[in-house]
């Protein structure tokens, strides 16, 4: 058996519990709860004929009053950055998380998700910072923790790179 | 340097000649090898026996320096394994039999070890002041008897052992002791994993100070930490310090064994299935020590005996219970004017319920009687009917027309069979009750004399035997004559029983000839049967019929013929 660290990185909001619960559960909920702290789910499959158990570090959002300590990212084979898509400034949160897991860490598989593409007519993204991104060999997928759009095929995807980068 | 006898000098040839000749003495026994490497290096295949004598070594180095080789043979042993299983499976079961025999058996006589050292516990305190506290904390907690018992009875005991990856908090192994429930190991290591973290970045504490010894009411997480690895023990109860040296020689051996899988660890937990055995030494317990107590003892006894006393009244109640309740329900069945419709146990009761003939016996005093069961303990309501079986007919007639001692009822045959004798009004009145009661009735009276009917006929016997001299020529007796008396009172008799016995009667007075044969004297007859037919009329009380008969005069003499004809 593998068991791989995975850590979910964002600003407040975005929606990392969701998405979360969304995989593990297959369940969504308006509520909405701040996490304080850490929580940790797990989930396990079956990646290229191997069992792989993924321990979820759902770790609270970035803000003023919290910031992510570093201890939380040690070990992570995997990291999910999220950004909401109606609030440009997530974005900005996402990449300046990936920087700070990159100095602490290393290079380790990575997504970043967008996620809310149930309320996509409220969107503000750049397109065009997107698409650098993605020029520069960042995986970035559209998700919707609430309807469940891309969420499966999301963590699949980071379990297939770090079983197999 | 010869010349050559056959070339010329400063020939071709023999300049070649020369040359190859200086180059054997310079560099003769080099090139005898270079020749060989050119072989060996040329050659289509490579020698066995040379890559067979460097194979051990090659293996042995490149062992030490990554894991490259053994993923790249993985594959190959792991097809060959699965060749030889479907080719036979006996082979690779013949081979690890040595090693699996013993292992198996070890299991098998620990776990039956565990399970009967906690029934004997478990028994033990079963009956004492002690275990019955025990039992009412079990009651109270919802936590199980044995349960409760090996908590109370253990001075510590560890339950489980992880072993977790430093970087990451990602467990590697986890053993559990028996009888233990492990809730989901990995979110646990990743838990421990955020609290060290959050502890020691929330306080000011130095590097090396780490998360050692955590308490949560009787259950105890003891830590220790090495360079790369963490073991964790969940422990209830009060650990002795030796536990956590014991602790940290098995995390150090296990840095020692697998010191390249814990710096490579990328994940992939099956290096340290190796391990189990070190983490299951750790699973350490240790019990109070518990004398022995006489009185425990002699208590459990004589519990035991009360309760197969108990068990034994218990099971003659039921017993006894079953076998009145079986003589209950044939009695009722069988009892002739009662008709069973309900009958069931009803709160230590029972009741039952039907149809009674008014003449049937009371169920209550048949129940006593036949089943041994108290009327107390009898409820139930019983509907009055009138049964036609013979028994209760019989019964019936019986008591509305009670037979006298001379006469029998009895059925036999389908029929009322009457017998001995009787008076003709109670045959009279059993046959219309008896028609009333059962509707339709055959009767048999062939074994019945009817008394009265009986006695008018003696009566009308005697009559006809009495012989009445006219005295020659005389149509008429003294009124005092002695011998009028025996005749009126024949007649009289006869009377009243035909009267009893509803038979009507009729006497004839006819003409006889004198019996000594002394001639008649024609014309006497008439006036003396009239003179007899006036003395009987006076006497009579109007049942009997008196004919004086005139057909037959073959002499003077009169005599009297009875005719009786009972009733139908």
């Amino acid at each position: 058996m593998i068991r791989k660290k995975v850590c979910m990185l964002g600003a407040f909001a975005v929606g990392k519990t969701s998405l979360v619960a969304r995989f593990v559960d297959r369940m969504y909920s308006d509520r909405y709860e701040t996490t304080v702290g850490v929580r940790i789910r797990k989930k396990s499959l079956e990646v290229a004929g191997r069992e792989l158990s993924m321990v979820l570090w759902d770790i609270h959002g970035e803000d003023d009053f919290q910031s992510i300590k570093s201890s939380y990212l040690r070990g992570a084979g995997g990291v999910l950055l999220v950004a909401d898509g109606t609030r440009a400034g997530t974005l900005d949160t996402a990449l300046g998380l990936r920087q700070f897991a990159q100095d602490l860490i290393g290079e380790i598989p990575f997504l970043l998700l967008l996620n809310k593409t149930d309320l996509v007519a409220q969107w503000e993204l750049d397109k065009g910072s997107l698409a650098k991104l993605e020029e520069a060999g960042w995986r970035v997928r559209r998700t919707s923790a609430k309807e469940g759009e891309g969420v499966e095929e999301a963590f699949v995807e980071l379990a297939a790179l770090m079983v197999e980068p | 340097m010869s010349m050559e006898p056959d070339s010329e000098p400063g020939s071709p040839e023999l300049a070649a000649r020369e040359l190859d000749r200086l180059k054997e003495l310079l560099i003769g026994p080099e090139k005898a090898e270079i020749s060989e490497l050119r072989q060996v290096v040329e050659g289509q295949e490579i020698e066995p026996r040379a890559v067979g004598a460097v194979l051990p070594d090659a293996i042995l180095l490149r062992q030490g320096e990554d894991d490259r080789l053994a993923d790249a043979l993985a594959p190959t042993i792991e097809a060959a394994i699965q060749t030889s299983v479907q080719r036979d499976p006996s082979t690779l079961a013949n081979a690890i039999f040595p090693l699996m025999g013993p292992a198996i058996r070890k299991s098998i006589s620990q776990s039956l070890a565990a399970m009967v050292e906690g029934l004997n516990r478990t028994v033990e305190y079963s009956f004492t002041p002690r275990g019955l506290s025990w039992r009412l904390e079990a009651l109270r907690t919802g936590r199980s008897f044995g349960e409760i018992v090996l908590l109370k009875s253990l001075v510590f005991r560890v339950e489980e052992v992880f072993l977790i990856h430093r970087e990451g908090a990602i467990l590697l192994e986890h053993v559990v002791a028996p009888t233990v429930v492990s809730r989901d190991p990995e979110m646990i290591a990743s838990m421990l994993g955020v609290l060290h973290d959050y502890i020691h970045e929330s306080f000011t504490v130095g590097e090396e100070q780490a998360l050692e010894h955590v308490e949560f009411g009787d259950l105890v997480l003891e830590v220790v930490r090495g360079p790369k690895a963490i073991l964790v023990a969940t422990v209830r109860g009060t650990a002795p310090r030796s536990l956590r040296e014991r602790m940290l020689e098995t995390l150090e051996e296990i840095h020692a064994e697998k010191s390249r899988d814990l710096a490579n660890f990328e994940g992939d937990t099956m290096p340290f299935v190796t391990t189990r055995p070190l983490l299951f030494d750790c699973l350490e317990e240790e019990r109070r020590e518990t004398k022995p107590n006489p009185m425990g003892k002699l208590i459990l006894a004589s519990a035991c005996v009360v309760a197969m006393v108990l068990l034994v009244i218990y099971a003659f109640n039921v017993v006894n219970r079953r076998d009145r309740w079986r003589k209950a329900i044939a009695a009722l069945e069988s009892e002739p004017g009662l008709v069973l419709t309900t009958a069931r146990e009803e709160d230590g009761g029972y009741v039952f319920a039907g149809l009674r003939d008014p003449l049937a016996r009371d169920p209550l005093d048949l129940l006593q009687a036949e089943a041994g069961i108290d009327p107390a303990n009898v409820s139930g309501e019983w509907e009055p009917y009138h049964a036609l079986t013979p028994e209760m007919v019989l019964s019936r007639i019986q008591g509305l027309v009670p037979a006298p001692s001379t006469a029998e009822v009895s059925w036999a045959d389908g029929r009322l069979t009457l017998s001995g004798r009787a008076r003709h009004a109670w045959i009279v009145a059993l046959r219309t009750v008896a028609l009333a009661v059962s509707g339709e009735l055959e009767l048999d009276e062939s074994a019945l004399v009817d008394i009265d009917l009986e006695q008018a006929q003696a009566a009308a016997a005697r009559l006809e035997t009495q012989a009445l001299r006219f005295p020659p020529g005389e149509g008429r007796l003294a009124a005092d004559d002695p011998r009028l008396r025996p005749l009126l009172d024949a007649f009289r008799d006869l009377e009243r029983a035909a009267r009893q016995a509803e038979a009507r009667v009729r006497v004839d007075l006819v003409a006889v000839q004198t019996e000594d044969g002394t001639a008649s004297v024609p014309g006497l007859f008439l006036p003396r049967a009239e003179f007899l037919r006036s003395l009987l009329d006076q006497v009579s009380s109007g049942w009997a019929r008196l004919v004086v008969s005139e057909e037959s005069r073959v002499g003077d003499e009169v005599a009297l013929r009875v005719r009786l004809d009972p009733a139908e």
